[in-house]
């Protein structure tokens, strides 16, 4: 009976846990663009539109800038002195895909 | 064999089962983002980023440098509302610490940025684990959507202060749509104020015309 009644609990206990997991994904989620731009003479900018901690990353892997956003859509341009590269940008919260692209900057 | 003992391969079974599923229910939750386009997905967060390799005799082995532990010290938000938190603080305290632990890291105006272009490019992958790190220490609350009550303050905040501010330097804003659209669709279709703003000029236009009033904003 006692070990019915311990099952139970555990029961609950794993129901909870599953409860808070599918709740709390979504806040963790990474949300991600990425592409590769060629600007030929120019240099390459990246330029993001989104909420919450954005990366910016060019070349892949290399960060070369963090932006706080917090709830609001912010646009962010960082420039890199790359002609062609791939580029990232990251959102811990959302990235609005249409406002977040590689673009070409300089002389 | 008792009747307890007798029970055990049961329950080593129901527990590996729940574990199971709980295992699937994480890994299969992603969820959607209003982004869309082929080269935009929703990713798990990155665990790591530096690899170390050791060689043994007759062997090679890859193993993964372990996150630097949350670095405390230089502020706690515990507690704190999210829509309280101070980005551009948050920020400032961010790159504190990293340049306290030895990254050359330099804010970008007006504040809410941190430039890793100082950083040395061999470096930059740790730097970003220290910037993890750094942040972790600060125990900011998880950050969430504005709700729709917060999202027509923002809102009174465009139409009373930063569009006529804006105006102020020569820009016109783009054309605001209602209160109620804005409450119920900007993180579908966002809002931006700044939107007609030339790239060059928005840092500028930021710290003159900021979203929201802080002491840490920084003149570009």
């Amino acid at each position: 009976m006692g070990s019915s009644s311990g099952r139970r609990s555990w029961v609950v206990v794993i129901v909870l846990i599953l409860v808070t997991v599918i709740v709390a994904a979504p806040a963790f989620a990474l949300v991600e663009k990425s592409g590769f731009k060629d600007c030929g003479a120019n240099n390459v900018a990246v330029r993001s539109l989104g909420t919450e901690t954005v990366r910016h990353y060019a070349p892949t892997g290399t960060q070369i800038g963090v932006f706080q956003n917090h709830d609001d859509f912010i646009v962010r341009n960082t420039t890199t002195l790359y002609n062609s590269t791939s580029w990232k940008v990251t959102s811990t919260g959302s990235l609005n895909d249409s406002g977040t692209y590689a673009w070409c900057w300089g002389t | 064999m008792t009747q307890e003992s007798a029970r055990r391969p049961i329950g080593v079974t129901w527990h590996t089962g729940v574990a199971l599923i709980i295992l699937l229910v994480i890994g299969g939750c992603g969820g959607s983002d209003n982004a869309s386009g082929s080269n935009t997905s929703v990713v798990p967060p990155p665990t790591s980023a530096g690899l170390t390799t050791t060689t043994a005799v007759g062997s090679t082995t890859t193993t993964l440098d372990p996150l630097p532990a949350p670095i405390t010290g230089y502020g706690d938000f515990t507690g704190v509302n999210y829509s309280d938190v101070d980005p551009f603080y948050v920020t400032k305290l961010t790159a504190q610490c990293m340049q306290d632990h030895g990254f050359p890291v330099e804010l970008i105006p007006p504040g809410d940025g941190i430039d890793f272009a100082p950083v040395p490019l061999d470096q930059n992958l740790l730097a970003q684990r220290y910037f993890d790190a750094c942040l972790a220490g600060l125990k900011l609350p998880p950050g969430r959507n504005a709700t729709p009550d917060e999202l027509r303050e923002k809102y009174r905040n465009w139409v009373e202060v930063v569009i006529p501010c804006l105006e102020g330097l020569g820009y016109t804003a783009p054309e605001l749509p209602s209160e109620d659209y804005v409450a119920e669709n900007y993180y579908v279709d966002p809002y931006d104020p700044y939107g007609n703003v030339p790239a060059s000029k928005l840092n500028e236009a930021y710290a003159a015309c900021p979203r929201k009033p802080s002491p840490w904003i920084i003149a570009p």
